[in-house]
Formats: C-alpha cells, sequence, structure tokens
C-alpha cells in the first residue's frame, strides 16, 4: 500500500462495517467495499462533477491495483460505475478480490483526505451515510453500529 | 418625494459580507436579493471573495449555494479556500452545498442548465447563490445560441433567483470592454469589479463598485489585500461617512514649549494638521517627540509614526533630552508604529493608524516623517502620494486628532522652501526651521509661516537644540534677508 494514511485505512474500515451491517443480498451481488465506493458516487459526482468523479476513481483504482493484482479484471464506465471484465473467472473474481476492493476504498478516500484533508471528507461521507457518526478516526465500532 | 412619506419606502435589508472594508464601501452592506456580479481577471481574488460572503451568510434555515462550472476544479478550490481563516468546515454540505454543473453545460443546453439551477434552488431554498464561473457558461453557448437566447436566460435567470428571495453572485473573468451591450451587465443590480497590476515588484489589488441599485456606495477604487484571513478591503474614505466640520473655538494645545506656544497664541488649535519643516539637523523630530511628551504629560494618549528608526531607538533618543517616553509605551498610552517599506498601500497603512488611534485612544499624533512614509509605500501609491496624504490628514483631523508631521527640506541658500511635496496647502499650520550663516557660524532659526486658526508671531527667532530639548531666544535683530540662510547685517 502506498501513503494511504490511517485516517483513510480507518475510515475505509468503518465503511465496510457500515456496509456489512446492512441487509444482505444486494442487488449487484457487489461488496461492502465496492457498495461503498458507489455510495460515494452521488457526493462526489454533486461537488466535483461526473468527470471529476471518474478520475478519481480512475486514480484509485490505478494505485490500488499496484498491490492488488485482483483489481486489473476491474475498470470504471464512462458514468463512473465499476465494471468487472466479463471473461473474469469466478474463481478468480473471489481470489483475494475483497482485499482490492477495500485497498480501492482505501485509496479513494486517501485521495480525497489529500486533496481536501480529514475535516472535510468526513462531511462528504456524511452526505452518503447520513446517520453515520462519523467523527474522527478514534471513534468505537460498537458506536457505529448502534 | 411628492405625496408620500419615507416610511412607506420598502427597507431594503443590507447582508454582511463577512469582508473587512467591504460593508463600510457598499454604504453598510450587501442589498439582500440583489443580482450581483464578482468581475476580475483570473487570480484577483473573485472565488475568495464569493467564498467569504457565503461564509458569512450561510444558516441551516437559508443555506448557500455554490454553483462551480468549468474553470477551477472544485476539489482544488476546497484546497485552498479552507487555508483561509473564514472557512468553517462543518459548515461545508451543511448549510453551504457546493453543486457541479460542469455536465450540464457541457452536455446540454442553456434551457436545461437553467433547469438544473431553478431545480436544486427550489429544494434547498437558499439565501445566497453563488455561480462560479458564470463566464463560461456564457463562453459555452455563446456560439450556439443567439443573443436574444442568452439574455432570456440572464433574465429568467435573475427572476427566478430574486422571486425565492435569494441574493446571488455570478463570478466572472470579465474586461472591462466586454461591459458594454453585455446582458449579464445590464441585468445585475450591483457589479463590483477586481483588478491586479503589477508594478515594480508589489502587486497592487483594488476593487470598484461599478454599478449598485438601490443605495450609495463608496465611489473610486479601493486597495484590498489578500490575507490569511481571506479578502480585507481599506476604503478610500477610512469607513468615515462624513468630515466633521471643525469648531470655531477650539482649544489650544501646547507644543511643550512655551516659548513656540507663545509664538502660535498659546498652541496649536486642536485637530489642526501641524508641519514641521527644515534640513537635516534642525530639530524637527525634537519638536516632534516634545509634542507628543507634552501630551502624555497632560494624560493624553499619543501615536508616533516611525518609518527610519526602531521604537526602542526613538524612545532612547527621547531619553537623551529628558523625555520619558518608555514609561507610556508600557502603559499603552504611548503606541510607536513602526512602518517598514512592506510595499503597504496608503489605504492599508491608514487603517493600520486608524485602528492603532482608536486602540489607545490617541488625541495626538506624529508622523515622523513624510519622506520615510513616502519611502514606505509600494511604488504604485507614490504617485498618488499628495492625494493620500490629503485624504489620511482630512480623515484624522475628521475624528479631533491633532497632527505634527515632519518634513526634510533640502537646504538651499537664496531660497526659502517650504516642502519639496508641495503639500503646504494640505496642513493647517507651517512652521519652518533652517540654517543661517552668521559671522562663519552656522546657526538656527525658526519662523512660524502659518497658522490657518488664527494669529501668530511673524519674527525669525534664533534657537537652539540643547540636552533640554529646544530653547527659542529672541528675535534675531540687526539682519536682514535671514531667510535666504545668509543674511545681511542692516
Amino acid at each position: 500500500m502506498n501513503e494511504a494514511s490511517l485516517a483513510a485505512q480507518d475510515l475505509a474500515r468503518r465503511l465496510i462495517a457500515l456496509e456489512s451491517a446492512q441487509e444482505p443480498g444486494s442487488d449487484t451481488g457487489d461488496s461492502p467495499a465496492l457498495r461503498a465506493v458507489d455510495k460515494l458516487r452521488f457526493p462526489l459526482s454533486k461537488l466535483a462533477g461526473a468527470d471529476g468523479f471518474r478520475f478519481l476513481l480512475t486514480r484509485a483504482l490505478t494505485l490500488a491495483k499496484a498491490y492488488s493484482p485482483s483489481l486489473t479484471q476491474i475498470h470504471v464506465e464512462s458514468n463512473g460505475s465499476l465494471q468487472r471484465a466479463m471473461d473474469t473467472p469466478v474463481s478468480e473474481a473471489s481470489n483475494g478480490a475483497a482485499d482490492g476492493e477495500t485497498a480501492l476504498l482505501v485509496e479513494l478516500i486517501g485521495l480525497l483526505i489529500a486533496f481536501i484533508g480529514e475535516a472535510l471528507t468526513l462531511q462528504l461521507l456524511r452526505v452518503a451515510w447520513p446517520d453515520a457518526k462519523l467523527k474522527d478516526a478514534s471513534m468505537d465500532q460498537k458506536e457505529i453500529l448502534q | 418625494m411628492t405625496g408620500r412619506d419615507r416610511q412607506d419606502n420598502v427597507i431594503i435589508r443590507r447582508l454582511p459580507t463577512g469582508i473587512p472594508g467591504f460593508d463600510d464601501v457598499l454604504g453598510g452592506g450587501l442589498p439582500e436579493y440583489s443580482f450581483n456580479i464578482i468581475a476580475g481577471a483570473p487570480g484577483s481574488g473573485k472565488t475568495t471573495m464569493g467564498h467569504q460572503i457565503v461564509f458569512a451568510n450561510a444558516t441551516p434555515e437559508r443555506p448557500a449555494l455554490y454553483f462551480t462550472v468549468l474553470g477551477e476544479p472544485a476539489l482544488k478550490m476546497l484546497r485552498y479556500q479552507q487555508q483561509f481563516g473564514f472557512f468553517d468546515q462543518s459548515k461545508v454540505n451543511d448549510c453551504i452545498r457546493f453543486i457541479n454543473l460542469s455536465q450540464v453545460v457541457m452536455d446540454k443546453d442553456l434551457d436545461a442548465v437553467l433547469a438544473e439551477i431553478i431545480r436544486e434552488v427550489e429544494s434547498s431554498n437558499p439565501g445566497i447563490v453563488v455561480v462560479d464561473s458564470f463566464r463560461t457558461v456564457v463562453r459555452k453557448f455563446q456560439g450556439t445560441s443567439g443573443e436574444i437566447e442568452m439574455q432570456a436566460f440572464v433574465q429568467r435567470l435573475a427572476l427566478h433567483l430574486t422571486s425565492w428571495q435569494a441574493t446571488t453572485f455570478l463570478i466572472g473573468e470579465y474586461v472591462e470592454g466586454e461591459m458594454r451591450d453585455n446582458p449579464v451587465f445590464t441585468v445585475a443590480d450591483g457589479l463590483f469589479w477586481l483588478s491586479q497590476s503589477v508594478e515594480r515588484n508589489s502587486i497592487v489589488r483594488k476593487v470598484q463598485i461599478m454599478k449598485l441599485r438601490g443605495q450609495y456606495s463608496v465611489p473610486g477604487l479601493h486597495t484590498f489585500r489578500m490575507t490569511a484571513e481571506g479578502v480585507q478591503i481599506f476604503p478610500r474614505n477610512f469607513g468615515l461617512v462624513e468630515r466633521k466640520a471643525k469648531h470655531v473655538s477650539r482649544p489650544r494645545i501646547s507644543t511643550g514649549n512655551a516659548e513656540l506656544d507663545s509664538m502660535i497664541a498659546g498652541g496649536v488649535p486642536q485637530g489642526d494638521s501641524l508641519l514641521i519643516a527644515g534640513a537635516s539637523g534642525t530639530g524637527k523630530s525634537l519638536i516632534a517627540t516634545q509634542f507628543i511628551a507634552e501630551g502624555l504629560r497632560q494624560g493624553e494618549a499619543g501615536l508616533v509614526l516611525v518609518f527610519e528608526e526602531r521604537p526602542e531607538e526613538y524612545a532612547n533618543r527621547a531619553n537623551s533630552f529628558g523625555l520619558d517616553l518608555e514609561g507610556p509605551l508600557e502603559t499603552g498610552k504611548l503606541g510607536i508604529l513602526y512602518l517598514r517599506p512592506l510595499d503597504l498601500s496608503v489605504d492599508e497603512t491608514m487603517q493600520e493608524i486608524f485602528t492603532a488611534v482608536k486602540k489607545i485612544d490617541a488625541k495626538r499624533v506624529v508622523i515622523d516623517s513624510l519622506a520615510g512614509f513616502e519611502m514606505a509605500l509600494a511604488p504604485g501609491f507614490r504617485q498618488d502620494f499628495r492625494e493620500s496624504l490629503y485624504r489620511m490628514i482630512t480623515a484624522m483631523a475628521g475624528i479631533g486628532v491633532t497632527i505634527l508631521s515632519t518634513v526634510e527640506v533640502p537646504e538651499v541658500f537664496n531660497e526659502f522652501q517650504f516642502s519639496s511635496y508641495a503639500i503646504s496647502f494640505l496642513t493647517d499650520d507651517i512652521i519652518r526651521l533652517r540654517y543661517v550663516e552668521i559671522d562663519g557660524e552656522l546657526r538656527r532659526v525658526l519662523v512660524v509661516v502659518k497658522m490657518r486658526g488664527g494669529n501668530h508671531s511673524k519674527e525669525i527667532r534664533e534657537y537652539e537644540i540643547t540636552s533640554k530639548g529646544i530653547v527659542i531666544g529672541k528675535r534675531l535683530q540687526g539682519y536682514q534677508r535671514l531667510i535666504t540662510g545668509i543674511p545681511e547685517r542692516t
């Protein structure tokens, strides 16, 4: 992992926990990490525009791919959504996929923190997770799930 | 106004701008529900100004919508703007919402852009709306839309935003030539023009209220600076709306030298501007120091502006003449402002001086020296020095402060100059000090050239600089042509 901050890792972990606590069986079958990435699309597109979100996500994917080879099968569509290559074998799709997708979320949040700081990044996350108590990096997991 | 009482007029509430000095320039603040343009070249401070207004006014009940279009990327904008002191991060995405319109502008038409703005406004009920940059919207559709369509778009936008009681700011990189026949400028209620120019090693920034419907604003170009807190504006009128008329009968305040007081009918009329002119070493600074020390002795606070030496050096020099300035400095009764050449504009300097005067309620101010003051100004302001000096002196006198300025005059024999700045008309009173050559000695004489408020001695008196200060002697008799410096015996 490159210079993704501890704050980014912590935030990603908490968002994944939030998504994991949701009802299982989402339509896409996406992992909690990918659902979290997709949830960020609305507030980020609102702020930075559809292109702005797409470029950020592409950058995050490139960074994450450097140490998560499982991500090489994923690309960013023109509308900012993530697509896995159709011919990816199932076994390959699942091997290490969770780690790669987590890395993607970490890198995306890391980029936001790098550009606008942790405080504004938290403000942004609160738009996507309005009920979550995202206060600071030392927050207890139990408090999130309340 | 006939047949109607002024009380029937609608009251236009004024919103605070959150920009120091700007409310004064606007005549009290921003007219509510107005549709305004903030224009200027790239880098002139438009976005920062827009942000400051937004952060000063956004509330959860009436939030602010900040539409970004093509131009500075939104993330970059937040990255830079949060460096300023006015930026409250807790308000972002709470009562201040940033919305990117790039995609709509790039992919769709003017109607779609308007529809998107309307949709956001109607769902948020904002009190402030900013479009940054509006110029890029216009530029995008200039080729594809006709002039009438553009005008209709601007008209409908203004109509909608005003109807929804929003105060609007369109930010754009316009040049002055674009004002003519531009529908945006026609529709706008307010037009704030930011400019910046480079003169040698200084950047000079100015703002002008080119248009403001509904209220009086201070005309002219006002200097502003980008500080750690954001934009700060220095109004040309120093925030003073009216000049107080000088009362006919004003108390006379002592200069600290009884003999000099007797030459000027008992002292300097309070609120006057007194100029001490003379060559180097004639004692100008000493007279100024005695003036301030006398005020302190009488319990009056004073302010000294120095440009050529540090405050502690100034106080030490006063000490050598038995004048204690260190004590009042410590108690805060005396302020010594040391203004170095830091590319300061006159307006910025004046603001600092005014703040200092009000802080200690100073009744006497010394400017030592005018030449140092000029040197401390940015190159761009030296040409306006005379006009700026007039505004400064007028403003200070307007708040009842008695000002003593020193100015060095080259000693030219056979001539009698007052000052190299031709500023004599700006001061109420002038005392001239000069050298004269008598019997192979260089001696000093002084003469009261002018006292606007009344009578004064016409005598040319010799004086000496002693360890106890200036000691003024009798009128030099037996000589004529003293003012040339090379007198002749009569």
